[in-house]
């Protein structure tokens, strides 16, 4: 479990952040789980739609983790990289869809261009959990590539976002890469 | 060593180094990744401060979300022309404007060449810098040797009687990568600027 003082300040960070933001939350391994939680949940409670992008749990696992934790799950949408990287047989619906596997990252893209009009204008994040579980499946540089794009994809529909990275996971160029695009990088 | 100033002291380091230039100059900043946009504001503050105008490269953020954050920061971006590298990225097609020349997603150096000619006659200053937030970014998509070619390139623009400055940004953690270093041997300083208070 997370100290409180972590929520406290990731509550404050969250909480003060201008128009159309983008942060890369770093933390350790141990505390990624509670930290995600509670960021969806601080800004599912804004009233901010989420629409999260899964590396590292299937998408069931999540909703069920997110109803623990008490989040609005009308509020989520989920583009899963999971299930069907792990031969689940899924079918895709109006706030959950699939991509063939991990390192599917244009599908993720093509998936991100549909989901979005489900989202209220001006009134969403994009959430991706992890850079550091897309890495181990994908080339460092296509990675780069891709959240480029995706950042850049996002601030043009004034769509917020927040990247977690795993300290211990991510080497420092691709961190680097990464953080430059970023408005804010908070370290928990 | 720590400038102890909030913008990692840009304004004065890129300031005292100007001012003894006689001749023309290109510029790497290192930046600490953590402060890059901000490092970037206060970069072409310092500059549009010191009576120059520019063309800004950006590939980082599209040009659309960039002119409104650089004029909530106070930017006189009446000062500015703007190649746009980003917007393409998300597969939107814009129009050249009288300030923003947009270019494909492939990020072609010759086609980043044409847009930078294109736009040196719009500025209209006798003093101009190009200004280039991120060469790394570049890489992403092209192949080193067309990146070392661009940055030969940077080089050779000072040649035009109309550029006076160049300033291309690396993030700090990226400054060791070879192909940095071969740029590193073409510029005339390199400036590292810490992460502030």
């Amino acid at each position: 479990m997370m100290n409180s003082d972590i929520f406290k300040k990731i509550k404050g960070q969250l909480g003060k952040l201008p128009k159309n933001w983008i942060v890369m939350l770093e933390t350790l391994t141990k505390n990624s789980l509670d930290l995600g939680l509670e960021s969806v949940k601080i800004l599912t409670d804004q009233g901010l739609d989420a629409l999260i992008v899964s590396a590292s749990r299937p998408c069931n696992k999540l909703l069920e983790l997110y109803e623990e934790k008490k989040i609005d799950t009308k509020k989520v949408f989920i583009i899963c990289t999971v299930c069907k990287s792990q031969g689940i047989d899924v079918k895709d619906t109006k706030s959950i869809r699939h991509v063939r596997s991990y390192d599917s990252l244009m599908e993720i893209l093509i998936s991100l261009e549909k989901i979005k009009s489900e989202l209220k204008k001006e009134e969403g994040f994009l959430f991706i959990d992890s850079i550091s579980s897309l890495l181990i499946h994908n080339d460092s540089r296509k990675l780069s590539q891709f959240i480029h794009r995706i950042l850049v994809t996002i601030r043009i529909n004034n769509i917020n976002g927040i990247l977690i990275s795993l300290n211990e996971e991510i080497n420092k160029e691709v961190r680097a890469e990464i953080a430059q695009l970023c408005d804010k990088v908070i370290s928990v | 060593m720590k400038s102890g100033k909030k913008d990692g002291g840009v304004k004065e380091q890129l300031e005292s180094y100007i001012s003894k230039q006689k001749g023309k100059w290109i510029v790497l900043l290192e930046i600490p990744e953590e402060k890059y946009f901000e490092i970037n504001v206060n970069t072409l503050k310092t500059l549009i401060g010191r009576g120059f105008s520019g063309l800004h490269i950006s590939l980082n953020r599209p040009y659309q979300n960039l002119i409104e954050l650089l004029k909530e920061q106070h930017i006189d971006v009446g000062k500015l022309s703007f190649i746009d590298g980003a917007s393409s990225q998300a597969d939107l097609k814009e129009k050249e404007t009288e300030k923003c020349i947009y270019i494909s997603k492939e990020l072609k150096i010759d086609e980043l060449i044409r847009a930078i000619y294109k736009s040196i006659p719009k500025i209209k200053n006798k003093n101009k810098f190009l200004f280039m937030d991120s060469i790394t970014t570049l890489a992403l998509y092209q192949p080193l040797s067309e990146t070392l070619r661009f940055a030969e390139f940077l080089k050779r623009v000072l040649q035009n009687d109309e550029i006076e400055g160049v300033v291309v940004n690396v993030a700090k953690d990226l400054a060791q990568k070879s192909f940095i270093k071969d740029i590193i041997l073409k510029v005339d300083k390199v400036i590292e600027i810490d992460g502030g208070k």
